[in-house]
């Protein structure tokens, strides 16, 4: 299995049935046979599983010896204080990225069961896990916040990937530039700037609407959708399934370009750095550029630029000036 | 492993074609000889420019092509079998998402430098197991770490725990989730990664 956009076998996937059959099977008063048989036939389904489940199973077995490192200090007999061992916790954890890897983000969730807003920084990346496995990836600059109920998310500002469990009695929306965007079992990405936006449906069916109830301005999304609406506009084009896959690199932190103009590919970069890239030469508007790059890597970036197009480059503050701006 | 004729459990193996290798033999291979490389794999995973979630998705296509593999017959060696399979699939994945790899895949001789004495992962985790496990409850957020001592030391059910500690079953079940993920995470994760610890 390959990354991409078969996320019902991605690793993570696998890792949470794992971790729920084992948790399952140590409670050992409600385990039956038949519970065990299907264990056995989900085990036997694939190599990822069988090895998954080891790997989670095996980890969990040391924790027998817990009970030998009590005098040291552990015990649930000692009261621990709440509230700042969570803070270090988070800290700790999100330094270390634990969040992204782990997916734990829903377990932040629910120890703060109230509205809550959730931001990145410009180039951080965050994926929040809700109760019932939907998950939201947030990318750079953006702001999003979720109601306590976790069915109704409001995108202020930047970019989400939604991967959406439906469920037709509470249908999940998201409010963004004027508009709804309700799932109809789906996974989608929203990006909002300078008022508009713009969804990519990925999988399953969303629907879109302005919140002015604009009749010709709703669309039912079926998956390679992608739509731009502004205030008083829809717009529905097309994009390949390999489009698609190229537009949400951005969760493995790299950008795909595909013959795109080099002003257009710094606008893009620049949404991911605090050093920003400036095309100067007006004449390197019709170079177009194709590849891949990180998109944390401002120096990778304008040495592309250079080797391709045997184009300057010239690091001034938080800017690094791409072409003959003045330098000659 | 030596593998005997009287130690294969045939009816274990779920892959009777393959036939090779007891299910109950492999699995006890894997959990001593293969978990404790995880660090060291994850460290050429992300060496090879990998991030986030393709680490977690290459680790697991690793551990598939390892299990389909050892099936047949357990390696003498288990290190190098592990980061050939490793380095075929990274350059696979590179080809796969058409992305050039710019400095190319993680040389696999710094990754023997970085830990060249031999078994030394497993030797220190076997040392250091006690040290390795307090590290990794430090790192559990408290009501979960509580959570799970209840479950494995007092040996209670969700219910008693969930009594115990004046909170519904289910979110019991979520405290033991998030703690068996964070678990295999930190305790397969290299030492280093952990920084300064309490």
């Amino acid at each position: 299995m390959i990354a991409g956009l078969d996320h019902e076998n991605n690793a993570k996937a696998i890792e949470a049935q794992a971790v729920e059959w084992l948790i399952a099977r140590d409670e050992h008063q409600t385990w039956t046979d038949e519970d065990q048989q299907r264990l056995d036939a989900w085990l036997a389904q694939s190599p990822a599983h069988m090895t998954a489940f080891w790997r989670v199973e095996a980890s969990w077995n040391r924790t027998e010896l817990i009970a030998d490192i009590r005098p040291f200090g552990f015990g649930a007999d000692q009261p621990q204080p709440r509230g700042l061992p969570w803070l270090v916790f988070f800290r700790v954890a999100a330094s270390l990225g634990l969040f992204a890897v782990l997916g734990v983000g829903g377990y932040l969730y629910f120890a703060r069961p109230t509205v809550e807003t959730f931001a990145t920084p410009i180039g951080g990346r965050k994926i929040v896990t809700l109760f019932d496995g939907s998950q939201i990836e947030l990318n750079t600059d953006t702001v999003l916040q979720i109601s306590s109920n976790q069915r109704e998310v409001a995108l202020i500002k930047g970019e989400a990937l939604f991967q959406i469990r439906h469920d037709a009695e509470h249908p999940f929306s998201v409010s963004v530039a004027g508009h709804k965007v309700t799932d109809l079992g789906t996974k989608f990405l929203i990006r909002t700037n300078q008022g508009g936006l713009r969804v990519a449906l990925v999988e399953g069916r969303a629907r879109i609407e302005p919140d002015n109830g604009a009749q010709d301005q709703i669309a039912t999304l079926v998956p390679g959708d992608v739509a731009v609406a502004t205030k008083t506009s829809l717009a529905v084009t097309k994009k390949s399934e390999q489009e698609l896959r190229d537009e949400l690199a951005w969760q493995k932190g790299i950008l795909i370009f595909n013959n795109t103009p080099l002003t257009d590919a710094a606008a893009e970069f620049n949404r991911y750095n605090t050093v920003k890239i400036v095309v100067g030469d007006p004449n390197a508007d019709h170079l177009k550029i194709n590849g891949a790059i990180h998109a944390n890597d401002g120096e990778e970036f304008a040495r592309l630029a250079k080797n391709l197009f045997e184009l300057r480059a010239e690091q001034r503050g938080n800017e690094i000036i791409i072409g003959s701006l003045d330098v000659h | 492993m030596v593998e005997t004729p009287d130690t294969r459990r045939k009816t274990d193996n779920p892959h009777p074609e393959d036939a090779g290798v007891s299910t109950h033999d492999l699995k006890a291979w894997f959990v001593r000889e293969v978990l404790p490389l995880e660090a060291s794999l994850v460290q050429f995973l992300r060496q090879s420019r990998l991030h986030g979630e393709d680490i977690a998705d290459l680790r697991q296509d690793v551990y598939v092509r390892i299990y389909e593999r050892a099936s047949k017959q357990i390696p003498l060696s288990t290190k190098p079998f592990v980061f050939a399979i490793a380095r075929n699939l990274v350059i696979d994945w590179y080809r796969h998402n058409r992305i050039v790899p710019i400095e190319g895949v993680a040389d696999l001789e710094s990754i023997e430098i970085a830990s060249d004495e031999p078994g030394a992962d497993r030797r220190a985790i076997a040392r250091d197991e006690l040290r390795h496990l307090k590290n990794a409850l430090d790192h559990l957020p408290p009501r979960c770490r509580e959570a799970l001592i209840l479950k494995r030391v007092e040996k209670l059910t969700r219910p008693e725990i969930a009594q115990r500690m004046g909170i519904s079953e289910n979110t019991v079940k979520v405290h033991l989730t998030a703690a068996a993920h964070l678990l295999a995470d930190i305790l397969y994760r290299d030492k280093s990664d952990l920084g300064g610890n309490p």
